[in-house]
């Protein structure tokens, strides 16, 4: 009789879920969107890391001035800051940091946005920082933006960097647009090796051919890293990794190869790399040794020589405008990075396939379920926008995906307005000082050099790999027992193996 | 008898440890909760050549004081804030979800349709139903009565949850028959029963459930990370879930304030509690 | 008659219409999702859901440890509320104080909860400090087959006091005269206890199992905080398959496995109320 309940219970699931499938599948007409007027309510979803929200409130300030009748709410999440009061020198200062434990922040900012989306609602643009953009892709909860470029007659291909657009689609579909990029390069030290031979591409194994003589008579360590390097990936062990990573995981295909052989034989030659004093132990892999931070140590670390450096392409330009006595770029970062007076350009690292990779700070993505997705790609067009792009506001570390702008925020860059508008941003008062927004005809001379080598880096970026944060996690996590030798290679590549093949498969 | 004591408090001993070292730890200095709990090597380890260390529980703070209490309490505006969300969510749920409940049980237990076994059978089903099921679902109705950003879409699915109709209605099965078979020849109408003889009866099951709710609604994160975006309308058992990692030098003052109500809370019904138990226990 | 069941239908009525509002109709639109292909704008596909679930290894791996895990936990969770209830109904003082103990794990916020299980066994932990003061070598409690062995122990530790205030319930209402006239007779303590106790406690140890089984999906909210989303392979649960079905917006697989999980729960209810019926008569 209880059976009767249940079966009447299923046959009203049954009922009912017939009747809400049907009409659902209609196809978008996306020419009809395009011809539609960009105007009403939408909503943007990111994940608060205090400037970006910040850069889209003003964003979406502009963009309701420049049409009339829009609305952009941004939404954002995060742990929720500790205010503290502090006393100093009889004023009382506020002190904001981010609280708590971020991961559980995030997780809950991901389960939160899931909910909304599976509820076939959500934010109409989604910032895909935390978000696994391709899980949402694989479900469909992802606009193609390639509908929208191909309807809108305004929008200029040339206007934007392609290849890396390019690199960005994931199965044939652009699913997000990333509003910048930055990429690792090395240097080398001239004074340590004066007749490098810089290339465009060139492999860790080069470098080492070129140093490992000279490494072994003076001492020093091959490998370093620039202070100013940020870019995911702090240890040499997870640049390596990463450089071959669909090697190892094969997202698209749900492919994992750690077993293989390969894996083991990376870790085991990173390992050598370290025990014949060419990287640095603690490059091995980051968290295994203490941070202590002293003065002492920043200065005696800050002196040491390196035959090569990773570093980030927001410190590119100040390759070029270093001997012009400005101060351009960015604040030094706490940490310490080496000298690098006599740093010049080798190249950048490639594998054995000819890929460059890269990465990107800010992208976005449109819902699905959005109900106003003509506005929703008018305002991400309008991220990416020239206006938007070379006003200074955005990312400060890297490279503008609009053309146009990459040479106004260069310039701006190497006068050091840049730096006054992120201290104005940030709240903070800059030192009054009014800079020229005129170049020099030296810092004219600087800013072309700079960006006819950005422009042969870009054009051999190729390559930009889905990555899940969950994956990379258990890899770093587990890897670390090798290095502190409580497992063998081939034990950490045979849980990886069942752990990450467990979290694909699911 | 001695050996029964003897076991009982070296259980009681394990059971109690966990809260033992929240309280005592709460009145540690953080310098102290940091060389107890971490386990990172710092330069005069190395230099000392311990290569390993390990996490300590210590029971009696070096020197107590109340730091951690004043920088919960006092230095975190907010947490006054979070600690009056988790009382703004908690309260009604426990008050309404009894009321409710209670006359839900009534009804099940006077009711005389045929088919009220099987009814009473789905809410036991539903309430087997895992939450990331339903939360999806419970979020397409929350927008659709238009309450997704308010307390309202926590609480209301709170004072409806079958739990306690199941809870209240095993209890009152304890309630003799006759009571209501005497009362009904005295001529007395079913909410007078309902005031005059089986709510005395049932004080015992309304404590029980009461505290069960109070501490389930006390301790949810889920729901509400869901629901509530703004930071300042979380409740304290978010902000507890997010503290446990970082900030462990505040984590044990934020635990023993965050425990205070609902141990105040069991300590007080717990004699109610084991009886109302019992009473639901027995068919 | 007619009257009384009119005025019943006024008492239930609140809790009916909320319940309907919040709890059928979720349960009714979660089970739909089983049947559809994709949470928005889905089309219908039948058992496919369903086939796709029981090829899936993840879901044979969870559903075998999650099998494994209660297998284990229910009857150790019963005896040993059993064993100390027992030993609590023999003590005559500080009855209620022993009772509570066993209580508190109920009240600990989960974020210290996770905190201390997570310092108890992490590697650089606390019991791997003992052991290798001892002289032993550190094990990775959370990272080998010793795991399982860890979750099963909290989920004791947190549930054992529910249970122990449950089987005391009961055991105190069996009537004192039956042991009296079991002694008359010559039976020895085993034979009351085998004969009287147990027999008389079926009816609580069926809501004990309901209980636990309910339960033994909550604590996994804290074995997920404690283990993190992948752990070790032997306590990879049905539980963690849902929490990562959920974040990776596959609702229809999510709720595919939980219209099984809850059909499989109504199957052991419906044995337990029928077993209960059984030893009644």
């Amino acid at each position: 009789m209880k059976k009767t309940v249940v079966s009447g219970l299923l046959v009203a699931t049954i009922a009912l879920t017939t009747l809400a499938g049907c009409g659902t599948k209609t196809v978008t007409d996306y020419k009809k969107i395009m011809d539609s007027d960009v105007s009403g309510e939408i909503t943007v979803s990111c994940y608060d890391s205090t400037i970006y929200k910040s850069y889209l409130e003003k964003a979406a300030n502009l963009f309701e001035e420049k049409y009339p009748g829009t609305k952009v709410n941004v939404e954002s999440a995060g742990a929720m800051p500790e205010v503290k009061t502090q006393q100093d020198g009889g004023k009382t200062l506020v002190v904001v940091t981010a609280g708590g434990n971020d991961q559980q922040a995030k997780d809950d900012y991901v389960s939160r946005v899931n909910t909304e989306i599976m509820s076939g609602g959500g934010a109409d643009i989604l910032a895909m920082d935390v978000l696994p953009y391709y899980k949402y892709a694989d479900n469909g909860q992802l606009e193609d933006l390639n509908n929208f470029i191909q309807n809108d007659p305004d929008y200029n291909k040339a206007d934007y960097t392609e290849n890396i657009l390019d690199a960005t689609a994931y199965k044939g579909g652009q699913y997000i647009f990333p509003m910048d990029y930055t990429f690792n390069y090395l240097t080398y030290d001239s004074s340590l090796m004066a007749d490098f031979p810089a290339q465009d591409k060139l492999t860790y194994q080069d470098v080492i051919n070129a140093a490992k003589d000279g490494s072994a008579s003076t001492g020093n360590k091959i490998f370093g890293q620039s202070a100013y390097s940020v870019q995911k990936g702090t240890s040499f062990f997870e640049k390596a990794y990463s450089l071959d990573y669909t090697d190892f995981v094969d997202i698209i295909n749900k492919k994992v190869d750690f077993t293989g052989g390969e894996f083991a034989g990376l870790l085991e030659t990173v390992k050598s790399y370290a025990d014949s004093g060419w990287i640095n132990p603690a490059n091995v892999t980051a968290a295994e040794t203490s941070r202590e931070m002293s003065l002492d140590k920043f200065a005696t670390d800050n002196a040491e020589k390196y035959y090569a450096k990773f570093n980030s392409s927001l410190n590119l330009v100040n390759q070029f405008t270093r001997n012009l006595g400005t101060k351009t770029n960015v604040i030094r970062l706490a940490g310490s990075g080496g000298s690098s007076e006599n740093d010049e350009i080798a190249g950048l690292v490639s594998n054995d396939k000819d890929e460059v990779h890269f990465s990107y700070a800010q992208s976005y993505g449109i819902n699905s379920n959005s109900k106003n997705k003509r506005t929703a790609w008018e305002f991400v067009k309008f991220l990416a926008s020239d206006e938007m792009q070379s006003s200074g506001l955005g990312s400060p570390d890297s490279i503008p995906i609009n053309n146009n702008a990459k040479g106004k925020i260069a310039s701006m860059l190497i006068t050091g307005e840049a730096m006054q508008k992120r201290a104005a941003a940030s709240g903070l008062a800059g030192n009054g000082q009014e800079v020229s927004k005129e170049l020099t005809p030296e810092q004219q001379q600087a800013l072309g050099n700079y960006m006819e080598t950005l422009d042969k880096f870009t054009k051999l970026l190729n390559k930009y790999d889905v990555h899940d944060e969950k994956i990379d996690n258990m890899v770093i996590t587990e890897v670390k027992n090798f290095f502190t030798g409580e497992k063998t290679a081939d034990e950490v590549a045979k849980t990886l193996q069942s752990k990450v093949e467990l979290y694909l498969n699911e | 008898m001695r050996k029964n004591y003897a076991i009982l408090i070296v259980l009681s001993v394990i059971f109690i440890l966990p809260l033992l070292i929240t309280i005592t730890n709460s009145f540690m200095s953080e310098a102290e909760i940091w060389l107890n709990y971490t386990t990172k090597l710092s330069t005069f380890d190395l230099v000392g050549g311990i290569t390993q260390k390990f996490v300590k529980f210590v029971l009696i703070p070096a020197s107590v004081t109340l730091s951690q209490y004043i920088a919960v309490l006092f230095e975190q505006p907010t947490f006054i804030v979070l600690l009056m969300n988790s009382i703004k969510i908690t309260l009604p749920v426990v008050l309404g979800n009894t009321a409710v409940s209670l006359l839900c049980a009534y009804a099940f237990t006077i009711w005389k349709w045929k088919h009220k076994e099987k009814f009473f059978f789905v809410y036991i089903i539903v309430m087997l139903m895992p939450l990331q099921a339903v939360l999806v679902p419970n979020y397409i109705i929350a927008d659709w009565m238009n309450i997704k950003t308010s307390y309202l879409a926590i609480i209301l699915p709170g004072i409806f949850s079958p739990f306690g109709v199941f809870l209240l209605r095993q209890s009152m099965k304890a309630i003799p028959k006759e009571y209501f078979e005497a009362a009904k020849i005295d001529g007395a109408s079913d909410w007078y029963i309902f005031l005059h003889i089986v709510l005395p009866q049932m004080k015992s099951g309304i404590a029980a459930l009461s505290m069960l709710v109070f501490i389930e609604y006390w301790n949810l994160v889920e729901q509400v990370i869901v629901f509530i975006k703004d930071y300042y309308k979380e409740p304290l058992s978010v902000f507890l879930s997010r503290i446990a990692d970082g900030q462990i030098g505040l984590i044990f003052a934020a635990s023993c304030v965050f425990m205070f109500l609902p141990l105040w809370f069991l300590a007080m019904g717990q004699r109610n509690l084991e009886k109302g138990i019992e009473l639901s226990g027995v068919k | 008659m007619k009257k009384v069941k009119d005025q019943a239908i006024w008492f239930i009525l609140p809790s009916a219409i909320g319940f309907i509002i919040f709890f059928i109709f979720p349960f009714i639109i979660s089970l739909g999702y089983a049947f559809l292909d994709k949470p928005v704008g889905g089309q219908f596909v039948w058992f496919q859901n369903f086939i796709g679930l029981f090829q899936n290894s993840s879901y044979q791996k969870a559903l075998r440890n999650t099998a494994i895990f209660m297998g284990l936990c229910v009857p150790l969770n019963i005896l040993c509320s059993l064993g100390i209830s027992m030993v609590i109904k023999n003590v005559k003082r500080y009855k209620q104080l022993f009772t509570l103990v066993f209580l508190i794990p109920l009240v600990i916020p989960s974020g210290s909860m996770v905190f201390f299980w997570k310092m108890m066994f992490a590697n650089d932990g606390f019991i791997n400090g003992i052991i290798v003061n001892l002289g032993g070598s550190a094990i990775h409690w959370l990272e080998t087959g010793w795991a399982l062995f860890v979750i099963v122990l909290i989920f004791i530790w947190k549930n054992l006091g529910y249970n122990i205030v449950l089987l005391i319930a009961g055991i105190s209402s069996i009537p004192k005269d039956y042991y009296e006239a079991a002694s008359m007779d010559g039976a020895s303590k085993w034979q009351s206890f085998k004969f009287i106790t147990l027999p008389y406690l079926v009816p609580t140890f069926v809501l004990t199992t309901l209980m636990s089984v309910i339960n033994s999906f909550k604590v996994f909210k804290e074995i997920y905080l404690i283990t993190g989303d992948y752990p070790h392979e032997s306590i990879y649960m049905l539980q963690h398959f849902m929490n990562n079905m959920f974040s990776s917006l596959n609702y229809q697989k999510l709720t595919t496995a939980t219209t099984v999980l809850v059909i499989g729960i109504t199957l052991i209810t419906m044995g337990l109320f029928k077993i209960e019926r059984r030893v009644a008569e």
